[in-house]
């Protein structure tokens, strides 16, 4: 009784989404027992809590390393409405840890997203997946949240999980933080109301550097594993109502020498602006303009500029093929410059210019070729 | 004769403390141990104080399971086997 039908009798009984069928709602509801089962004989999750699974909206910002291992264990276990965003499209270097994507994916230009939910859908085609490829901003960041019972971090620098910190904190959804560099990595649970925030934890001294970053000091692919797996776990916990379980303070792990610390999370500071004046400065006006100013991608040799002008791909393809070697897919154009660099176009305005981290030179090639 | 305590920090820092990530000091308060640290490391100071002398953002520097930036005051007597533990937050993903 507990066995999927067989491949064909799948086929002969395939019926257009939707059909109220009675009997292949019972298969359904088998298959649906199989896919879970041993997820369900966890006794903290169980039927019930593979059914608040199943109801849960989870959005995952960043489809880098942690966050495809993160999406991976959301899938798999069945996350009714799993939201993935990313600006980036798949690079081979990727390919190291970024555990969705593979060459075919290298090879046609394939927004991460899209990739990965091409993967994700043939993983578990029951849930469903919504692609969004984008810049999180400070002007799309609460509609990108909205509605979402948990946010997991699978970004890569702190300028956007600070946005997402205070989106998260403004709308009330607990923020799962995730980081991890060289063999070096930290994860805590931030939930309003209950815990202080990000902001609190990263201090307010100068505003130096951002941190190492994975493209500027490396990253071994198992400590994303750890720590996207770590966030994965809290989420797990969020979802099914878990509370006294949600792990509390700051895990830190550095896998190369062995250090494991169990940190104490900062109290909430009286005059943090986002969990207690309730400011949220990310989303202000005067931040806003910063999300469009020409930003070097550090250690990528890239620098990302505009954002605020859509752009017509097909039109800038008939333009730039006068001069340059121009590859487009759905997503973005990429254009080999005669000069030696290369323009990467997305739909939304945002433009890459690889080959340079020199921001006036970016500049002057995005105006020479895209126009001012 | 102070009170011997460990210190752990970064290994992505080590170059700055003579290639070693774990280490011990002797200092007889917090205060004492946070000066003797980058006394003995000056290379380690730079990326854990700004010019105005305040820890840097993103640097974490816990003093057993407190992070001294929320401790009221520095001049705690160290006990012995206390734990001086410098992290920086992570930012890759
Ligand atoms: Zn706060």
């Amino acid at each position: 009784m507990e066995q999927s039908p067989s491949p064909s009798m799948r086929s002969e009984s395939e019926t257009e989404p939707g059909s109220n069928n009675a009997g292949e709602r019972g298969d359904e509801r088998t298959g649906q027992r199989e896919r879970y089962s041993r997820q369900m004989l966890f006794p903290p999750i169980g039927a019930s809590g593979q059914q608040k699974i199943a109801a849960a909206i989870v959005v995952v910002v960043g489809m880098g390393a942690l966050g495809t291992v993160i999406a991976n264990h959301m899938a798999r276990a069945g996350v009714g409405k799993l939201r993935i965003v990313d600006r980036d499209y798949v690079e081979r270097s990727n390919l190291q840890r970024q555990m969705l994507y593979d060459e075919e994916d290298v090879q046609h230009l394939r927004p991460k997203v899209v990739a990965a939910e091409r993967k994700l859908s043939r993983i578990n085609s029951d849930i469903a997946i919504e692609p969004v490829v984008s810049h999180v901003t400070a002007d799309n960041a609460e509609a990108l949240i909205a509605g979402a019972d948990l946010v997991l971090d699978g970004t890569d620098n702190f300028q956007t999980r600070l946005l997402l910190n205070d989106v998260c904190f403004k709308l009330g959804i607990p923020f799962i933080y995730g980081g991890a560099v060289s063999s070096n990595g930290m994860t805590a649970v931030f939930i309003p109301g209950q815990t202080s925030c990000l902001r609190c934890l990263l201090g307010s001294g100068d505003t130096g550097s951002g941190g190492d970053t994975c493209d500027t000091v490396g990253v071994i692919s198992p400590i994303i594993d750890i720590i996207a797996s770590l966030q994965a776990v809290e989420a797990l916990k969020l979802m099914v109502g878990a509370t006294s379980a949600t792990r509390q303070g700051l895990l830190s792990l550095e896998i190369w020498q062995h250090q494991m610390m169990n940190l104490k999370l900062p109290p909430q500071r009286a005059n943090c602006p986002t969990c207690s004046l309730k400011q949220y400065p990310t989303l202000s006006q005067g931040d806003n303009e910063a999300d469009h100013r020409p930003v070097t991608l550090c250690g990528r040799e890239t620098v990302q500029i505009g954002g605020n002008r859509a752009i017509d791909l097909k039109l800038m393809a008939d333009r730039l093929e006068r001069s340059c070697t121009v590859t487009r897919n759905p997503y973005l154009l990429k254009a080999e410059l005669p000069e030696g660099e290369r323009l990467v176009l997305f739909p939304d305005g945002r433009v890459l210019v690889q080959g340079t981290e020199d921001i006036a030179r970016a500049q002057s090639l995005y105006d020479r070729y895209i126009g001012s | 004769m102070g009170v011997r305590i460990t210190v752990t920090v970064p290994m992505l820092l080590s170059d700055c403390t003579k290639g070693r990530s774990a280490f011990e000091l002797e200092a007889d308060t917090l205060q004492g141990a946070l000066q003797l640290l980058v006394a003995e490391y000056p290379l380690l100071k730079v990326h854990l104080y700004n010019e105005h002398g305040e820890v840097r953002k993103h640097v974490l520097i816990y003093y057993n399971n407190d992070n001294i930036a929320w401790l009221d005051k520095l001049d705690i007597p160290l006990a012995a086997g206390d734990k001086l533990r410098v992290l920086q937050a992570v930012s890759g993903g």
